[in-house]
Formats: structure tokens, sequence, C-alpha cells
């Protein structure tokens, strides 16, 4: 299996609809409310830039420290893509189709983690600080450090989709 | 006259709103467990659902980050009486296990409000009166990408069953690969607007007698036939199933209009039902 870290962003933006592979390093999440915000701030924050964006929200910790952690529908963030990629975002990972011209404008892929596995993505969290948002809870923007998370290419840069295209977005 | 006490009865709730979102429903745990796969992609995703599985169980963590809406059915029997604040009691029980073992606040009290004050997975009840010698609990674990491909309409009263089978089939298509199939369908057929809502959601949760009658059998099977054709699959790869199964209940209706509510359920289905 491929191994590939989100340093490499510009390699991880060549690789075509289909590839499967592990992907480490650094991630932010953010969703909903989060990205509605952001929007609406005067200055966009330099973390980001280049930065990978998980769409995603975490539970709390548990006792001993752990978390929950999957992808959320990515077609959700459909209508921030615009304001994301001109600031720069590396690139995003969410669950399910979505639109796939968007990806083709910026030539980003569209980076799919498997929905449903929370406990599998929590799991290889190796370290979470909240940088924006902590009244937030769930939907404040996190850094966490990953370890391997299985993800794969479902839209590449010329906006091709893995996905079947039935849905009334695509 | 059955005494039921609230405080009592919100332990229960609580404890197994918890293990549900802990520990994967063993029917769906096996069809992973017997899924065939044809390529690598296929075999790493099979791989990772029954991972997840053993990792939720391992460090006491959700399956799924989405611990979803509680929602509770009390089928109370005969001549029951509820005492003490069921909703209180319940949201307390829920909010403690939720802040202690690590579950989402994913309950805002006001969606519409900027600034945002979470609740702790404040619980939705539904008090049903039945008649049976006992009382009933189902516990829900509704997660909200689910809920978002739900499709309410007001079919024309004079529609048969295959229109029925067409709009669910179209809610399939167009849920598509957003909310983490293979899914599993519950439909609410008839009563009025909240009656249809509601059945859907008991249809759901396979708890209360769906599939009796025949039209509820004929469009179920019809749901299941034409799902086939529509290839999304797990996680909208395109293998395995997009439809687990199809529930459906039909209610008395009024003449003039046929409301039908369809609801869905991702593959982590986390339902469980407690009888006092």
């Amino acid at each position: 299996m491929i191994q590939m870290h989100t340093d490499n962003i510009e390699q991880i933006n060549k690789l075509n609809e289909g590839t499967s592979f592990f992907l480490s390093g650094t991630v932010y999440t953010l969703r909903d409310k989060a990205l509605k915000r952001l929007k609406e701030e005067s200055i966009f924050p330099d973390f980001l830039r280049n930065a990978v964006i998980y769409h995603a929200g975490p539970t709390m910790e548990n006792e001993r420290g752990y978390i929950s952690c999957g992808p959320t529908t990515a077609q959700r963030m459909d209508s921030y893509l615009d304001f994301l990629f001109l600031n720069n975002v590396g690139t995003i990972i969410g669950k399910g189709n979505k639109d796939t011209l968007v990806h083709r404008k910026y030539s980003k892929v569209y980076i799919m983690a498997l929905g449903g596995l929370g406990a599998l993505y929590g799991s290889k969290i190796k370290t979470k600080k909240i940088m924006m948002y902590r009244d937030l809870g769930s939907e404040s923007i996190f850094r966490f450090t990953i370890d391997q998370f299985p993800v794969i290419i479902a839209i590449n840069r010329k906006g091709k989709s893995l996905l079947n295209n039935r849905s009334k977005d695509e | 006259m059955n005494t039921i006490d609230s405080e009592y009865i919100a332990e229960i709730i609580a404890q197994a709103y918890f293990n549900i979102n802990i520990i994967q429903n063993k029917k769906i745990l096996n069809y992973f467990h017997t899924l065939k796969t044809d390529n690598d992609i296929q075999e790493q995703v099979k791989n990772s659902i029954l991972e997840n599985a053993a990792c939720a169980e391992k460090y006491k963590i959700p399956l799924c980050q989405d611990t979803g809406t509680p929602i509770i059915f009390i089928e109370t029997g005969k001549d029951t009486y509820i005492k003490g604040d069921i909703e209180q009691y319940t949201y307390n029980a829920i909010s403690d296990i939720s802040l202690k073992k690590g579950l989402r606040a994913s309950i805002v009290e006001n969606p519409l409000n900027k600034k945002r004050k979470l609740l702790f997975n404040k619980p939705v009840i539904h008090i049903i009166p039945s008649h049976r010698t006992n009382t009933r609990i189902t516990v829900m674990a509704k997660g909200g990408g689910s809920e978002n491909v739900t499709q309410m309409t007001m079919m024309n009263p004079s529609s048969e069953r295959d229109a029925v089978a067409d709009f669910a089939v179209n809610a399939l298509k167009e849920a598509s690969s957003r909310a983490c199939p293979p899914y599993i369908m519950g439909i609410g057929i008839g009563g009025s607007v909240e009656q249809s809502a509601l059945k859907s959601k008991m249809a759901l949760s396979g708890k209360f007698g769906h599939n009796r009658k025949h039209d509820e059998k004929y469009i179920a099977a019809l749901i299941l036939e034409e799902s086939k054709k529509l290839n999304i699959g797990v996680q909208g790869l395109g293998f395995g199933d997009t439809l687990l199964d199809c529930r459906i209940i039909i209610t008395p209706s009024h003449i003039t209009s046929l409301p039908v509510t369809v609801s869905f359920s991702c593959f982590q289905e986390r339902v469980k039902t407690i009888i006092l």
C-alpha cells in the first residue's frame, strides 16, 4: 500500500481516482458552523494554507483519552470550496460523493475516507489541539497528527470521479 | 396499576445508548465478514470496517463519531404509570454518560442561533400506547447524515403500490453514497403527516412488526429488487449491497391524502430493545 504524507500535498494532488493509500501527517478539521464562521472572518488563518482539511467533528475524549473521528458528508462542503481553494487550501478529506467541477477548476483531488468508521480513524489520531472556535465543541477547528489514515482518491484533479454519478449534485 | 420509575429506566436507557454506540450490530458485522470482494480496494474497505468494530470495543470509543440523536420509543404496557419527569431524567442520564465516556455532543439548543449552546445529546422520546402486559423500550442512535437523506411526500390518494416503490427507489438514488451505504430503509405509508414520519422511524428500527401485510411485503420486495440495479454498494464503491433491508408499516389513512415518509439508516445500525 502506498504511503503519503500531508507535507507532499503537490504529489497527493497528482494521484489518480481509485488510488488507495495511507495518509499520515497533519490535518485540520473544519465543518459546517466553523466553515461558515471562517468565511465571515476578515483574515484567513495561515495555518490552513496548503493544509489538508478533514471534514469531521470528533467525539469528546473518553476516560482513557481516546476519541472517535471519522469523516462527515463531503457534499455539505461544496458551497465553501471556492472560498477554501481560493485561499490555497491543500485539499479536503470527506465521505460520499460530491461535486466534481470544483476539483477540476482548482486542480485538487478529493480524498475520500470511509464513512461510519470513527473508531478506526480515531485510533490513528496521535495528537490533537483546538486551534479556533472552542465554543463550537465538536465543530471547533482541531489540528490532528494522524498516522496511516486509510483513504482513497475519489475525484482526481481533472474532476474524474470513482463514485457513480447518479445523485442530483453531480 | 404498574408503576415505572423514570429515574430507574433513565439509567437503563442511557446505558443502552452507550452500548449500541460501541458494540457493532452482530448481523451487520456478520454481513461484512462474509462479504465477497473482487479487488484490493474492496478488500481494504472490508477490512477497515471489521477493524473499526474491533477498535471500538478495544478502546471503548464510538463506532462512528456521530453518536446520533437518541430516539427512544417507550411502549407502556396496559395500566402503566410513569412516575417522575421521564424527559429530564433521561436527558440527565444520557448527558452524564456522554460526557463521562466520550460520546459526541451533537445537539444544539437553537440551530439558528449564531452562538451555539451545546446540549449533551438531548433525546427525542416517544411514548407509544400499547396493549402489552409489560413495558418495552427501544433505543435508537440516529445519525445526522442518514437523517439528511430522508424524503417525505404527499402522494395522490389513488396511487398504487408501484408508485410508492418508485418514490422510495428515487430517494435511494438521491441518497447515493452520501449517508454511508449499504442502507436500511424504513417507510411509513398513510396516517397523518407526523404519523407517517413516526411510523417510518418505527419501521426503520425493525422492532415494531413491519412487512406483515401483503402490500408491505410486496413493496419491500420490489424496492430491494430495484436497489440491486443502482450499483451504489458499500461506501458507494459499487460492490456488495446498496440496501440491506426495507421495512414498511402501512397505517389507516384519510381518503384525500397519502403521506409517505422514507427514512434511512447507515450501515452502522444502532438499535436495542429492552423489555421491563
